[in-house]
């Protein structure tokens, strides 16, 4: 499943963006549709909305996207003060994507659209989706925290892209 | 100024110098209620066509009177001209007095007063005669050329200064209207486009007399018997007949001979007459005004008059003439008839049927559930002429039937939902009725209860109703399906159609609703379910579907919390005043970011949402070469991009559409 | 413009130094990365350095030095007060944005794989020890278990971390304490909750101590005051400039609740008391907007 990934700021402005292509032998290299990679950034941008009404909810749960798919697991615990409300899980889909989010601390939206692979019906592994947010959320931290960088600047840094796409390689099919 | 009128935005195309007004208050509702207000044929003889032929160059008089249709107190044809003050604002006061009326508060509106629409058809042997057999509401060809030849138009009627909002929305209505309503498909499941009122018109002029009157109104009560193949859903006794006797004003001894007829007919034929002059000499001198399209007609006609430049013109005293005329039929003659038909039914079938369970629930649920096996014995349907089988006209269920049709054409939703509820007991096993029953019970609660429906109702009654009338449509067609299969191996797409269109209506019809509610943070989600299910489902053409996906961006623009909607449209305004920011700038210069103006809606809008919907419909445009829509969402969008840096890259949809606009446009220059 | 001679920003720490490499926003999302290969360990003392803390204390001397050069700096290029004030603000607002990230970050860590806490300024040196909290007060000190009790736990998880930061980088190179975080900390979403936040954590990372008071307005109830009875960095500064400098302190607030979303303007005012000569109020007005948003999404 090839995904795109990008970090957005609070003016909807794009800090970091990525593509991740799956390289698993048996299936070949899985890129985005051509149309769709056109379009990709646009079916994000439409998420937004949902992203920050997830944002101010005491417990996040998602109503738009799919719930049978990518809900429950041993975090989401039904007590809505304890709930994780980082990481969001699937909030939206269009047409066979799944867009998962999660919220830093500055309000910081990470977002990632999981491309359909060829053996459909493939549900997204929230346990292994929730801890590459998690990574790349330090990453963030640790970028921020270089005196140069200033909150909000797109991330120009290639260690930092390739930590991403090593974490990707990592946690996502 | 002229009064900007529903049939002003219905037309709105041929109106554009009121492209900026508002879209009127309760668009669906009107609609709707237009979409099902009563049918009137309208039979004439030769002789009088011919002679209004050779006065107003109108083929005949249904020709003529098709113009009329619509809401009566509305006068719209007359409306038209600007010349014409006087007439112009007393149909104004009228629209005033019956909007203000319809706003009542009231559990179940109960106002037959509220505006009344009608529709006119032609005479019934025409409808019978081009029946068609498989039952269709339209046909997605027919709908999708249709809306080519209106784009066309479109194309050419407008430029690139034209405002388009409000535009684009009455074209989706116009769309919108023809899904919804044909004037001419009998259905054996609903009686909305079953005439009621017959208008037999004689031309006195032409020295038509009772004996011309009395073999036309045999002729029509005898239709069932002359004609071949005569539905057995069909029943002329519930259809008033009604003489139109047509004559020169400008000579007594016609007026004279007008009343004299009149009395004469009504004393031994027991048939109610109205008079109309037609002619008068200072017709002839009065400005003329040009007529425009009824919103609405069948498919196919309107279809014949897109095409042809014709444009008719009448007086505009005979136009007020004959809306005066409309007024006494409607409210002197089709609304009582209507109202001693329903408490005619309600007293013999709906009464019988109550006091069976003398209104208690429990004795009610015992009853139904003691009775399910014997309910297959009590409904009895007929076989017509091809071997189908209906029930006939005279059956309770039939009746049954057009008394909630009625009541909900008249406005009386809650009777009409009641009796629906009722009816839908009795037809479980019947799924094609079943289907457009549950499908008009759930209309009717949402046009009646409009103001106080809940998120509970419309969650725990009216969704599942609608789900519920969608399976039964579903079912149909399974059916339809095996029942071809044993027959043979039949093309499996025709016979899927008619109940296709009928599924298509009911999610297009119960999506507008939902979408007209108040509550739309809490409606549009459904809205936006039926629609995405006629894309999935239905068979559309191409740009039908465009429609609907403009319409997903519609309602995901309506998607506002009730409690920040004046804030939202004040921080519109804001925005649209101040210059959008360099992008540039904005992304360097983000640091302190959060514009405390928005913090509060944040999330409680899908403003990104409709842009993105918006987008793919300008894609979609592009690939039908429709470059004034594809204009047009650009154009829609430009706003809540430009500030985004996210999307405004070469390689992406967007600088690619705009490219490819250019092109196009130079292209074409 | 030459390529060469600029300090990009978040490359500036190793060689790297063409940005074509990494994310350019002006191009979009890549599909691969030049330089991707996973053998090579990049020297990057940002990226590979762990976010758990470790306890390096820093004497009082020198931090209080290089405040004192800071406000100079500040004092001789500013023509006005309100001019240093909106310096030192702005400098402070960056740090207190950062401080967002990193310490709900470090309060999600687990507490057995690490320590949670590190001092800004050494707090054991010549500072009172911190009183206990008022009746009035929000105080969660005792139910906030990221808050260190005494040294001998630092000290402890500090060995412990150095174990956890081995193995890290046995097997990836670099350290990364994400993967073990079953649960995220709670983003705060409620005033009051990320105002405690900054009364027990913030605070005592940057002091270690929670702060002596927090305290809602009751006139008005968009206002909040976070008190402090012997503010560290200002102590030795000359008392005709001394409330301007705590403007650093309220920016790292408002940096910190405005990152949040929590829209506000933070000022100090110097109220002392019978106990405490120096005591500085830090008021915190929120925007109406803030309370409106409260009120629409948890009043019921």
């Amino acid at each position: 499943m090839p995904q795109y990934f990008a970090i957005i700021g609070k003016t909807d402005n794009p800090v970091y963006e990525a593509q991740f292509i799956s390289t698993q032998k048996k299936d070949g290299t899985q890129e985005f549709p051509s149309d769709l990679k056109e379009l990709n950034p646009f079916i994000l941008h439409a998420s937004l909305d949902i992203v920050e009404d997830l944002q101010w909810q005491m417990s996040p749960i998602s109503s738009e996207g799919n719930v049978s798919v990518s809900r429950g697991g041993f975090l989401r615990s039904k007590n809505a003060s304890t709930a994780d409300n980082c990481y969001l899980g699937k909030i939206d889909h269009f047409y066979g994507l799944a867009i998962t989010a999660y919220i830093t601390y500055s309000g910081m939206k990470f977002v990632m659209i999981h491309g359909t692979s060829t053996n459909t019906n493939e549900a997204i592994d929230d346990n292994n989706c929730r801890i590459f947010y998690q990574e790349v959320h330090e990453l963030y931290i640790k970028t921020l925290m270089n005196p140069f960088y200033n909150a909000s600047e797109p991330i120009t840094s290639p260690i930092f892209d390739l930590r991403v796409r090593q974490l990707a390689k990592k946690y996502l099919k | 100024m002229i009064n900007f009128s529903y049939e002003h935005y219905m037309n709105l195309l041929f109106h554009l110098e009121c492209s900026d007004e508002n879209i009127p208050s309760e668009i669906a509702r009107r609609i709707v209620s237009h979409a099902i207000a009563p049918v009137i044929t309208v039979t004439s003889t030769p002789e009088l066509d011919k002679h209004i032929q050779d006065t107003y160059s109108i083929d005949s008089l249904y020709m003529l009177l098709r113009f009329f249709g619509g809401c009566v107190s509305d006068r719209d044809q007359a409306s038209e001209s600007k010349a014409n003050a006087p007439h112009s604002s007393s149909s104004l006061t009228t629209t005033k007095t019956t909007r203000a009326r319809s706003r009542s508060n009231s559990l179940f509106q109960r106002d037959s007063t509220q505006s009344q629409y009608i529709r006119f058809t032609r005479p019934l042997p025409d409808l019978v005669e081009r029946h068609d057999k498989n039952d269709m509401l339209f046909d997605h060809h027919s709908l999708e050329s249709y809306l080519r030849q209106y784009l066309e138009l479109v194309e050419k009627f407008t430029f690139d200064s034209t405002s388009h909002q409000l535009l684009k929305k009455s074209l989706y209505h116009n769309f919108f209207s023809l899904a919804i309503s044909s004037t001419t498909t009998l259905s054996p499941f609903e009686s909305f486009n079953h005439p009621i009122m017959s208008l037999i018109a004689l031309d006195i002029t032409n020295s038509q007399s009772y004996e011309d009157a009395k073999g036309l109104l045999i002729k029509f009560k005898n239709l069932h018997n002359t004609i071949d193949k005569f539905p057995i859903y069909i029943n002329t006794y519930d259809m008033l007949p009604v003489f139109l006797l047509c004559y020169n004003a400008d000579s007594p001894e016609e007026v004279q001979q007008c009343e004299e007829l009149s009395v004469k007919i009504k004393k031994q034929l027991f048939v109610e007459s109205i008079s109309l002059p037609l002619w008068k000499n200072s017709y002839q001198t009065e400005p003329f005004i040009k007529l425009h399209q009824p919103v609405m007609s069948s498919l196919d006609e309107m279809i014949y008059f897109l095409q042809s430049d014709e444009q008719n013109t009448l007086p505009i005293e005979l136009t007020n003439t004959t809306y005066d005329m409309l007024e006494k039929l409607v409210y002197a003659l089709l609304i009582p008839f209507m109202q001693r038909k329903i408490a005619f039914w309600e007293e013999t079938v709906l009464q019988p049927k109550k006091s069976i369970f003398h209104g208690s629930k429990f004795l009610k649920k015992l009853m139904s559930r003691a009775s399910t096996s014997s309910h297959q014995q009590q409904n009895i349907l007929t076989k017509d002429h091809d071997g189908n089988e209906y029930f006939a006209s005279s059956s309770p269920e039939l009746l049954l039937r057009k008394l909630a049709d009625w009541s909900i054409m008249l406005s009386d939703f809650k009777t009409g939902y009641a009796t629906y509820e009722i009816l839908s007991h009795d037809l479980e096993l019947f799924p094609k009725y079943l289907a457009s029953c549950l499908e008009w019970e759930a209309v009717s609660l949402l046009m009646g209860a409009q103001n106080i429906v809940t998120v509970k109702m419309m969650k725990n009654d009216i969704s599942p109703l609608i789900d519920r009338a969608l399976d039964a449509y579903d079912a149909c067609a399974a059916n339809t399906h095996l029942s071809n299969k044993k027959i043979g191996p039949t093309n499996e797409s025709t016979s899927l159609e008619p109940v296709l269109s009928y599924e298509t209506r009911c999610l297009i019809l119960s999506s507008e609703l939902f979408l007209s509610l108040s509550d739309t943070w809490t409606s549009t989600p459904y809205a936006i379910n039926y629609l995405e299910s006629i894309l999935e489902e239905s068979r559309l053409g191409p740009c039908s579907r465009i429609m609907i996906w403009e319409r997903l961006s519609d309602c995901y623009d309506l998607r506002v919390d009730p409690r920040i909607k004046s804030k939202v449209e004040q921080v519109q305004k804001q925005d649209n005043l101040e210059e959008p920011a360099d992008n540039e700038h904005r992304i360097l210069n983000s640091q302190d970011d959060l514009n405390p103006s928005n913090i509060v809606s944040q999330g409680l809008t899908r403003k990104r949402k409709a842009a993105f919907f918006r987008l793919l419909a300008a894609k979609m445009w592009a690939e039908q070469g429709q470059w004034k829509q594809v204009k047009w969402c650009l154009d829609n969008i430009t706003d809540i991009y430009s500030r985004v840096g996210l999307v405004n890259r070469d390689d992406l949809i967007l600088t690619r559409l705009r490219e490819e606009y250019n092109i196009a446009v130079s292209d074409s220059k | 413009m030459s390529t060469d001679n600029i300090i990009y920003p978040s490359t500036s720490d190793d060689s790297f130094k063409r940005p074509n490499h990494g994310y350019d926003y002006t191009k979009g999302a890549k599909s691969h990365t030049t330089i991707e290969s996973s053998s090579i360990n990049y020297p990057t003392k940002i990226y590979n350095d762990s976010l758990v803390a470790n306890r390096k204390e820093v004497s009082l001397s020198s931090m209080a030095f290089l405040f004192q050069q800071m406000i100079i700096h500040f004092h001789k290029d500013s023509k006005t007060v309100h001019e240093f004030e909106e310096k030192l603000l702005t400098n402070g607002f960056q740090i207190g944005s950062k401080l967002l990230e990193l310490l709900n970050f470090r309060s999600s860590i687990n507490p057995t794989n690490s320590s949670r806490t590190s001092t800004f300024l050494s707090s054991n040196t010549n500072l009172p020890t911190p009183k206990m909290q008022s009746q009035t007060s929000y105080d969660t000190t005792s139910g906030n278990s990221s808050i260190p009790s005494n040294n001998a736990v630092i000290s402890k998880t500090t060995t412990q971390n150095t174990i956890s930061n081995q193995e890290a980088a046995s097997t990836s190179h670099y350290s990364s304490i994400a993967n073990t975080i079953n649960k995220m900390k709670r983003r705060d979403l409620k005033i009051l909750d990320i105002l405690q936040f900054i009364h027990g954590t913030l605070w005592s990372y940057l002091f270690n101590h929670v702060s002596d008071d927090l305290v809602k307005s009751s006139e008005r109830n968009n206002e909040y005051m976070i008190i402090d009875n012997n503010p560290v960095l200002t102590q030795f500064i000359n008392n005709n400039i001394k409330n301007s400098c705590n403007y650093f302190m309220c920016g790292i607030i408002n940096g910190f609740l405005n990152n949040a979303a929590f829209i506000c303007k933070v000022t100090p005012h110097r109220m002392p008391t019978e106990n405490s000569d120096e005591r500085i109020v830090y008021l915190i007005k929120f925007d109406s907007q803030v309370l409106e948003r409260e009120n629409l999404r948890f009043s019921s």
